[in-house]
């Protein structure tokens, strides 16, 4: 059986036990059934405990072997001590896979060391798998399994592995909020049994994960994992924030997860030969999501910068410059016919094009859709980074009652989003709370339409460059054109 | 595998050595067609001074001890030897040294190794490393390597692409290109140099296993070629003898 199958229950069981279910509100073993119901979970749920007691009006079963049925997974919220004794259990009943979501493990010190030995030993001795310990275990939105209750339960085709449990629900979270839903996400504790490689493998062949996305402290088979991410990055681009790079960092890493936190630059090294995107926060990763999903092929390095902000049109070039983007002066033709607009004083049209309030407020801001175009047919520019400060154009709207120009900017933005020069989109904003339903109303339009927005310039330029290196990666090693 | 480089294998492994001898670790690299300066071994003063006039001087002389694996630190390298009065002196120097450094350590002879012209100096290197196996390193800087710390790495194998992106990556890299009217350096020279160590074919893939690290360094660097100046390889102790 290949590990596809094997793994297959941990996303998608026909049935899952409760080891340490309780009918006391507020504790795990309660928590996780209320859950399993709340979210609609299909399968077989099968809370077992001494007392007989139901739980959530289900039948409580004193021990796995009571349960007439298969069971396909086991979820162990038992005291640590308990759990060698309790994977016994398991492996006779012939569970597939067991969660282990109790703590105090390999993270806490030798003798719990020596608890993961013995778990890893029952298990090998049957056919049983174990995710964790120290670990909230796997969310899958299609068979309605959730982490907590926040989560959000939309179906997407972004994978997330994660050596930390809080960080999951966040960036499940975090996504959700940019247009990102996910397949599958897996908190993986301690990694006794089951690794980021065996998940990495899984996520490789499955159909319904697009994109996968990785928290990762450390590894223990570094050559499986290097071979693999060669060979998934071949069709589905990988993200990986590498956590524990400085010795503090390192130092948290290991009372964290028991894990080996590698040397950095040895993962740089891996990041390159592999065509994996590193990246340095999560705010970084979901960019980089959004950069692949909403950003096409582009042809290359060069853009133009446009938008309001003399400012912040410098502090991009340095930025661009230092991530090998080139902002290369206008033709004379493309000069030529923006002159024709005859925008007013303090419009800059080398390249960065800065076309301030005074300029954007011509025609309400339908101008904009004029200065794209023109721009757009550049053949020198690969694309087009057009920067809005959000503020600035909303208090034009309030001075003015009647005039809508944030309306004829965004219209200008979309009826330029198809043309054949790729536009990615920010909207810069000083975080006034007064223009947060804004926001939230601009994300969700350009949710809907597919157009790559970014809420800094910063975020947006990190993500194209990482975008073209992935692509450049691609191209080098097997000619492709993704 | 080479039939030479098994027996130096073997021959090692056999006295229960940590390190290749010099001369054995330049025999390897001779077997991969890396480039070393020329050079012979010698078991005594007399032979010494025979060889020095056959190489040519200047010359180098190295002292070759299983007892000693840092040369430099008890007198045992001393360049620029430029005639056969001078070996005598130098290679009897070598000796007292020794004797006063390390009373015990065993002196097999002397590699007499030519003298070659200044150039940049580049260090190559792999190291067996617990998590991700056998890891290769290109740095430039040469004493100051460490300091620096101008180094890139990449997982052996490497592909063409890699090796010379392990070159453009150093932040040295202008001094390749040629910086400040300096000739711009033999960078085909380096990535050649990488493949054969790294490379699918190169000699990490065949017997990475019996080395826990090996350090080409220097290597000085010319606007055409180069020469492996010294090598260090430590043998792994621990499954090294099997199919041997």
């Amino acid at each position: 059986m290949g590990l596809f199958e094997e793994l297959k229950p941990a996303f998608e069981p026909k049935s899952i036990a409760i080891l340490g279910a309780s009918s006391e509100k507020g504790k795990v073993g309660y928590r996780s059934v209320k859950l399993l119901l709340d979210f609609g979970y299909k399968g077989q749920i099968y809370p077992v405990n001494p007392k007989p007691e139901p739980i959530c009006g289900l039948q409580t079963f004193p021990s796995l072997k009571d349960i007439p049925g298969e069971v396909e997974r086991a979820l162990i919220v038992v005291p640590a001590k308990v759990v060698p004794q309790v994977i016994g259990d398991c492996v006779e009943k012939g569970v597939k896979i067991a969660q282990i979501y109790t703590a105090g493990f390999g993270e806490a010190g030798d003798s719990g060391k020596d608890l993961e030995r013995i778990i890893l030993e029952k298990a090998r001795s049957g056919n049983l798998r174990v995710i964790g310990p120290n670990c909230l275990g796997t969310y899958c939105p299609k068979s309605r399994i959730a982490f907590d209750m926040k989560g959000d339960m939309k179906e997407g085709d972004v994978a997330f592995i994660s050596q930390s449990g809080g960080l999951t629900g966040s960036t499940i979270k975090a996504g959700s909020v940019r247009g990102i839903s996910f397949s599958k996400a897996i908190s993986i504790g301690n990694c006794c049994d089951l690794d980021p490689s065996d998940f990495l493998e899984y996520l490789r062949d499955d159909p319904d994960t697009k994109i996968i996305t990785m928290y990762l402290e450390g590894t223990k088979d570094g050559r499986r994992f290097f071979n693999l991410l060669k060979d998934v990055t071949k069709n589905k681009p990988v993200i990986i924030l590498k956590g524990g790079r400085s010795n503090t960092g390192k130092r948290a890493a290991e009372a964290h997860t028991a894990a080996l936190a590698g040397d950095f630059l040895i993962w740089e090294a891996i990041f390159k030969q592999t065509g994996v995107i590193g990246v340095d926060s999560l705010e970084e990763m979901i960019d980089m999501v959004v950069a692949l999903k909403t950003i096409p092929s582009l042809r290359g390095r060069k853009l133009a910068v446009i938008g309001n902000g003399g400012g912040r049109a410098v502090i991009a070039s340095d930025l661009c410059e230092k991530m090998n983007l080139f902002i290369p002066l206008l033709s004379e033709g493309t000069l030529s016919e923006l002159r024709r607009l005859d925008l007013p004083a303090g419009t800059t049209l080398r390249n960065p094009v800065d076309t301030p309030m005074g300029a954007l407020r011509r025609e309400q801001g339908a101008i904009l859709s004029k200065i794209l175009a023109a721009i757009g047919k550049e053949p020198e520019i690969d694309f087009l980074l057009v920067h809005i400060e959000l503020e600035t154009v909303v208090q034009s709207d309030l001075r003015e009652s009647n005039k809508n120009h944030l309306k004829n900017i965004i219209n200008s933005i979309e009826a330029n989003s198809s043309s054949q020069t790729p536009m990615i989109v920010v909207f810069q904003s000083s975080n006034d709370p007064e223009t947060a339903y804004i926001k939230k109303d601009i994300q969700d339009e350009f949710v809907l339409r597919g157009i790559p927005l970014f809420w800094t310039l910063n975020s947006a330029i990190l993500a194209a460059s990482r975008r073209i290196t992935y692509q450049e990666y691609l191209q080098r090693f097997y000619g492709l054109n993704i | 595998m080479d039939k030479q480089v098994i027996e130096i294998l073997q021959r090692s492994l056999a006295e229960r050595r940590k390190f290749l001898l010099e001369p054995e670790a330049k025999e390897i690299l001779k077997v991969f067609s890396i480039s070393v300066p020329p050079s012979g071994v010698v078991k005594d003063v007399k032979e010494a001074m025979e060889l020095s006039e056959t190489i040519g001087f200047p010359v180098v002389i190295k002292l070759i001890s299983h007892d000693v694996i840092h040369k430099t630190d008890v007198g045992g390298v001393k360049l620029d030897v430029n005639s056969v009065s001078e070996v005598k002196v130098v290679c009897e120097e070598i000796l007292t040294e020794i004797s006063s450094h390390m009373p015990r350590a065993e002196v097999q002879g002397f590699l007499i190794e030519k003298n070659v012209p200044k150039g940049v100096e580049v260090i190559i290197g792999t190291v067996n490393n617990p998590q991700f196996g056998q890891i290769i390193m290109l740095g430039i800087g040469g004493i100051f390597v460490e300091l620096y710390r101008d180094v890139s790495y990449r997982l052996v194998p490497i592909t063409e692409v890699d090796a010379l992106q392990m070159v453009q990556e150093l932040k040295g890299f202008p001094l390749f290109k040629g910086f400040r009217n300096q000739p711009p350096l033999d960078i085909e020279a380096v990535v050649e140099v990488l493949l054969k160590i790294g490379g699918d074919k190169g000699m990490i893939m065949e017997y990475g296993k019996y080395f826990q690290a090996v350090d080409l360094n220097p290597i000085i660097l010319y606007p055409k070629g180069f020469f492996a100046v010294d090598a260090r390889f430590e043998l792994s102790i621990s499954d090294s003898k099997e199919d041997l």
